[in-house]
């Protein structure tokens, strides 16, 4: 298992190499003089020159590459534009903000999918089956937005129950964060939920429908242990792969949720940064967002390898 | 009543396993397909039965039906499995469940897919140990051990922490057939339990089967297309067709004295060892029907080079002509009646145990 581990490890170095490889050339391609935005219009010729060459501009291609990469590997992300701060303390301080909400949401929706997922599997083509069928249509076919917007109608502007937006308010203990998380996660989480309710149903039917689970039933195993100690486990690796992709999905669905919601986090970050053309924050923000992709495939693929054995071989 | 025990000899043995009339059928009661249809048996104490036929023909089913094991879409629509002179439909789920793998225990055709991928071998095998008998682990595991030594496993303790795919096929199968015997069951069910082997270690695994039961004083319910199989392991054999059985007997008679002419035919396409190699075999021509779509008559006539238009029209009872000895034959034109009958060639086993 370390081995596998290790080498897994190795093969997300050049991954992380083309993420960084693809953000500078985001910078080379956007047109204009980074030193305009820097400086404003009405800069002196030299203080331009002084600027481009502090900055690395003068040098070639590959250069002002090799420079990108020294500087990222010092933790120096730039210095974004709209925030008047370098991009990493930007990032550092909302990055928290993010992947709370995002774990709060892959939990729940994780949590909720598999239990509804096994619910409708155990008993399929039965009314809580096709109760479930139609519910995962809903959340699959309900962008994030609109479903965010309407839990605040309903939630925050009728009911008058929740805070809609910001992530504390008042003196903002422990009960004021979670009430404040409760839209955003469950706005987040809801077409994750229903890509893994789907997933974990067809995959346990199909698990259930084994030779092995036919033996083991052979041998006088009860129904519920068929379930969760033979049926789910070997339905776990399709399961885990779709709560990964979803992880990645979250990342990209928080810019929308943050932005509807106003939780402090990347997403809102970025939102500004593209509406500013803040380019170093949108730079930086790609970098750490593909990176956490990597990580989140990493750890994904050893949880695979964990379920099923026969993976550790290849 | 066409049970093979109509006309039970002495010796047969008191039965444990007693199916009568069984049909199962699969989709709604309106527009059901009957995939077993009258299927009657009975397995003694020891004794071996090989139920035998082309895929496809029900005797899969049938032994599914008798563990309770249908696929939700299917259902034992008529009929009875009685055990030990319970009827079965009688018990609760909880009751049948307790009662595999003890009363009855199954083995499948492919281990590799009939062993959790997932699980280690002892873990698999322990788990019913532990779980529903209440043993310890310390005492699970020194019975996993025992039972790998008795299938002739080597290194028996070292193989618990393997998982399926890190043993080879024949161990895969001996494995399964101890996780099988390992609730001392009073039937054994082996549902072609050599056919994704290759022939070397075919025999080897009818052998195992056929010691075991024998040692430990196992009925067999033995299901297969292979006759061979049949010849070496069983002592009674019914051939199924097309979810009915055609023909049934002793071993010795249906070898001796086959009636019916699908037996005949499937006779016919073994290859023989006193025959010039490059003799053609006798295939059956044409494909056993579409469930849904039951022939007229006698369901063989088809396939059948004997046929007669009797045939087409009424479907024959299994009954027991002038043959004796238990054995029963579904056909109307009886080409093999002992009136007009040629003595049959040997037969050659391919994989059997003598």
């Amino acid at each position: 298992m370390l081995s596998f581990i290790a080498r897994r490890a190795l093969q997300t170095i050049p991954v992380i190499f083309g993420v960084t490889l693809a953000t500078f050339l985001l910078s080379q391609i956007i047109p204009g003089d980074p030193t305009d935005i820097l400086l404003g219009p009405g800069a002196s010729e030299e203080a331009r020159a002084q600027l481009r060459q502090a900055l690395g501009l003068d040098r070639s291609a590959l250069g002002q590459y090799l420079l990108y990469l020294q500087n990222l590997v010092h933790g120096d992300f730039g210095q974004s534009l709209t925030f008047s701060k370098p991009v990493s303390e930007v990032l550092a301080s909302r990055m928290m903000n993010t992947a709370l909400l995002a774990f709060a949401a892959i939990v729940l929706a994780s949590v909720l999918g598999v239990a509804a997922g096994t619910f409708a599997a155990l008993k399929p083509g039965s009314l809580r089956d096709r109760a479930l069928t139609v519910v995962v249509l809903f959340l699959n076919s309900m962008p994030s937005f609109w479903l965010g917007l309407l839990l605040i109608l309903a939630f925050g502007l009728q009911l008058r129950l929740l805070p809609v937006s910001g992530m504390t308010s008042g003196d903002g203990g422990f009960v004021n964060l979670l009430a404040h998380m409760l839209l955003p996660t469950l706005t987040l989480a809801a077409w994750s939920l229903a890509a893994i309710a789907r997933m974990t149903r067809s995959s346990l039917l199909d698990v259930i429908g084994s030779d092995y689970v036919r033996t083991a039933r052979s041998r006088g195993i009860g129904e519920w242990r068929i379930v969760f100690f033979h049926a789910l486990p070997n339905a776990m690796p399709a399961v885990i792969t779709v709560i990964g992709m979803q992880m990645g999905f979250l990342l990209s669905g928080a810019v929308m949720t943050e932005t509807v919601f106003s939780w402090p986090g990347i997403g809102l970050a970025m939102y500004q940064a593209i509406s500013t053309r803040d380019i170093p924050l949108i730079q930086g923000g790609i970098l750490l967002l593909a990176v956490a992709f990597v990580l989140i495939n990493f750890t994904i693929d050893i949880l695979y390898a964990y379920f099923n054995p026969k993976i550790k071989l290849a | 009543m066409n049970a093979i025990s109509t006309s039970m000899d002495a010796v047969r043995p008191s039965p444990v396993l007693e199916v009568s009339d069984l049909r199962v059928s699969y989709g709604s009661t309106l527009r059901s397909v009957h995939v077993v249809n009258d299927v009657s048996f009975v397995v003694g104490r020891g004794e071996a039965l090989g139920i035998v036929g082309e895929s496809g023909c029900g005797k899969s089913q049938t032994m599914l039906a008798v563990l309770g094991l249908l696929p939700a879409s299917g259902r034992i629509s008529a009929g009875k499995v009685k055990f030990e002179g319970q009827d079965l439909a009688a018990l609760s789920a909880r009751q049948f469940r307790s009662l595999r793998g003890k009363g009855m225990a199954l083995i499948s055709q492919d281990a590799l897919s009939a062993l959790n991928p997932s699980m280690t071998i002892g873990t698999q095998m322990a788990e019913p140990m532990i779980h529903y008998d209440g043993m310890s682990r310390k005492a699970a595991r020194d019975r996993c051990i025992e039972l790998l030594d008795l299938v002739g496993i080597p290194g028996a303790a070292a193989r618990l922490g393997a998982y399926p795919h890190e043993l080879s096929g024949g161990m895969r199968q001996r494995v399964l057939i101890a996780t099988a015997i390992s609730g001392n069951p009073k039937v054994l069910i082996a549902d072609e339990p050599t056919t994704a082997l290759d022939v070397t270690i075919q025999a080897q695994i009818l052998r195992l089967i056929d010691q075991l039961r024998r040692e430990l004083g196992m009925a067999l319910v033995i299901i297969t297309h292979d006759l061979g199989v049949v010849a070496g392991v069983a002592d009674q054999v019914a051939v199924m067709y097309a979810g009915r059985v055609v023909e049934s007997g002793s071993t010795d008679a249906i070898f001796s004295e086959p009636r019916h002419p699908y037996t005949r035919a499937l006779l016919e396409a073994i290859p023989k060892l006193d025959e010039p190699a490059d003799k053609r075999l006798t295939p059956i021509a044409g494909l056993p029907p579409d469930p849904r779509r039951p022939p007229s008559g006698c369901a063989f006539h088809p396939r059948c080079r004997l046929v007669q238009p009797a045939c087409r029209e009424q479907l024959p009872a299994l009954e027991a002509k002038d043959a004796g000895n238990g054995h029963l034959i579904r056909c109307s034109v009886d080409p093999w009646a002992r009136s007009n009958m040629a003595p049959v060639r040997g037969i050659a086993t391919s994989g059997g145990v003598s």
